[in-house]
């Protein structure tokens, strides 16, 4: 998990070189002049397609419901802050080894993504070796606007908390809640 | 159960699944999952006498450590487990001791004690119980063997439910010493791949797709069963988008991100219906989906950074499908665009 991470950083940072190298080629492209992201990442020239118009019914296959397309979110402070305000509220029901599994589960539950309540549900609360909040959050990846990573630290030490959330306008739930160096 | 009987079901499990509850679509996923780990005989528990065990060092673990994880290795081989599941009891001594028979326990387990750090509440019997090897061992896999569906989840998913620890994903980290421990001990080929254990599939590796020259990679290969526009769903007969184009290759083959981006969404429920999803995010509001994968088919998780042509799943028929194939979708600020003619523009013909 640390080691897959490091690779993962380390490819972003390889692409970026790669891209990077042959940015002055750009008239070589023979379709598109792809803008590249803050990460490098070449995106094609979105005002050459035509997206399903909002209120297009999709099939279940597709996932059901219709089209609202939403502007991709952006980091500001309030995005920032609410980010956190979610990473501490799960942490915060999340470090409660003096509850109950039951009780714990309730109130926990609400808070994860559906990954989340499978792989979180057989964890005995009484193993959570924190018990309370120590301090505030410090965002410490925001590459996507639609995942983050949280680190808080508690009084068994600092937790980093991955929170996804469907777009701009749906709550942060919490996928992983990786814990300290030295305990599990 | 071998692949082609497990797609069988699924294809006759589909129209029961649309009625069915999640629980229902996680059997089916169990019974397809099952057949990427290894059978037969490889998937027979090895052996090893402690008493053999050379003075050798293997990824770190010293000589007293490796006599450790031959009582581990052998207790599984008592209880007629597989070598998938001995691994996993390596790997879990590994993650809670070193493989060192600890007479002290941590902060929140002080009472914990031995190789796997057994609790004093009776469940993993006697103080001298918990600091034998054998014995622990032996109690680690007897309530192991009670969960019947641990060929369907990851090895370090199995190894928490009967550890129930606060981290779910802790022990993958040791997976990969833990199988280089267990063959150099027994000298037997596993085949168990390295990078397994926090996927349901210890039995297969991943590859790397082709990158063009934009950067931008086809994400799995075979020919087009459905393209991108309005049609009439096989299943339910209604009129819609069908958003995705939709590659038939076989299952249980590659799928690979499509361009370097996070992973914003995986698993089921998580906003595409009841089909297992990946959503990577690539930045400048262009989103990759891929949808159909059975659980142990997703290899990637939320938050993780992921490159271009880097599998990230493999091919199923789980959701709203009626037979393996990947539904490959592109959302340009959350609406799907054609999938063939925006990768078309980035080097990728789909289906080719």
């Amino acid at each position: 998990m640390g080691g897959k991470r490091t690779f993962g950083l380390a490819g972003v940072v390889l692409v970026t070189v790669a891209l990077a190298g042959c940015a002055g080629n750009s008239e070589q492209r023979p379709t598109a002049s792809p803008s590249p992201t803050p990460s490098g990442v070449s995106i094609p020239d979105l005002s050459t397609f035509t997206p399903a118009p909002n209120g297009t019914e999709l099939d279940d296959e597709s996932g059901g419901g219709t089209v609202n397309a939403k502007p991709a979110p952006a980091w500001d402070a309030t995005q920032r802050s609410n980010a956190i305000a979610a990473a501490e509220k799960a942490l915060t029901a999340f470090a409660r080894p003096d509850l109950s599994s039951t009780d714990w589960w309730a109130a926990l539950s609400p808070l994860l993504t559906p990954q989340a309540q499978q792989d979180y549900q057989s964890v005995d609360p009484a193993n959570i070796p924190a018990h309370k909040l120590a301090g505030s959050g410090t965002i410490v990846d925001e590459s996507s606007t639609y995942a983050v990573s949280v680190e808080v630290p508690t009084d068994a030490g600092t937790y980093t908390i991955i929170l996804t959330r469907r777009d701009g306008a749906s709550p942060w739930l919490a996928s992983r809640f990786t814990p300290p160096a030295g305990t599990h | 159960m071998d692949r082609k009987s497990g797609g069988l079901v699924a294809i006759i499990a589909v129209p029961v699944l649309i009625l069915a509850t999640v629980f229902g679509m996680m059997l089916l996923t169990s019974s397809a999952s099952a057949s990427c780990n290894p059978t037969g005989s490889s998937a027979a528990g090895v052996t090893i006498d402690p008493k053999t065990v050379p003075d050798t060092t293997i990824s770190g673990y010293g000589h007293d450590q490796l006599v450790n994880a031959a009582y581990v290795i052998q207790a599984g081989k008592d209880l007629n487990l597989s070598s998938r599941d001995q691994t996993i009891g390596v790997m879990t001594a590994m993650g809670e001791s070193g493989l060192r028979v600890l007479n002290y326990g941590d902060a929140v387990g002080p009472d914990s004690r031995g190789l796997f750090q057994q609790r004093a509440n009776g469940a993993w019997g006697s103080l001298s119980d918990r600091m034998d090897p054998y014995i622990s061992a032996t109690n680690f896999f007897k309530k192991l063997a009670t969960i019947t569906d641990r060929d369907s989840l990851a090895p370090t998913i199995a190894a928490h439910k009967v550890q129930v620890n606060a981290d779910p994903y802790y022990y993958a980290k040791y997976w990969d010493a833990a199988v280089a421990v267990v063959e150099g001990l027994t000298g037997a080929k596993l085949g168990l791949s390295t990078g397994t254990g926090n996927q349901v599939c210890s039995g297969v590796g991943t590859g790397t797709g082709t990158v063009s020259a934009q950067g931008w990679a086809l994400p799995a290969a075979g020919p087009i069963s459905d393209p991108f526009g309005m049609r009439v769903n096989p299943i339910s007969g209604v009129y819609k988008l069908h958003a995705g184009v939709d590659i038939a290759g076989g299952c249980d083959s590659p799928i690979y991100a499509a361009q370097t981006g996070t992973v914003v969404a995986s698993g089921f429920g998580v906003g595409y219906g009841s089909n297992g999803t990946i959503v990577i995010d690539h930045g400048g509001g262009v989103q990759t989906v891929y949808l159909h994968m059975y659980a142990s088919g997703i290899l990637v998780q939320d938050g993780q950074k992921v490159t271009a042509g880097q599998q990230i799943a493999r091919i199923g028929s789980s959701g709203d499908s009626t037979g393996c194939h990947l539904h490959f979708q592109v959302m340009i600020n959350g609406s799907p665009t054609d999938p063939v003619a925006f990768m078309k523009t980035v080097g990728i013909t789909i289906g080719g």
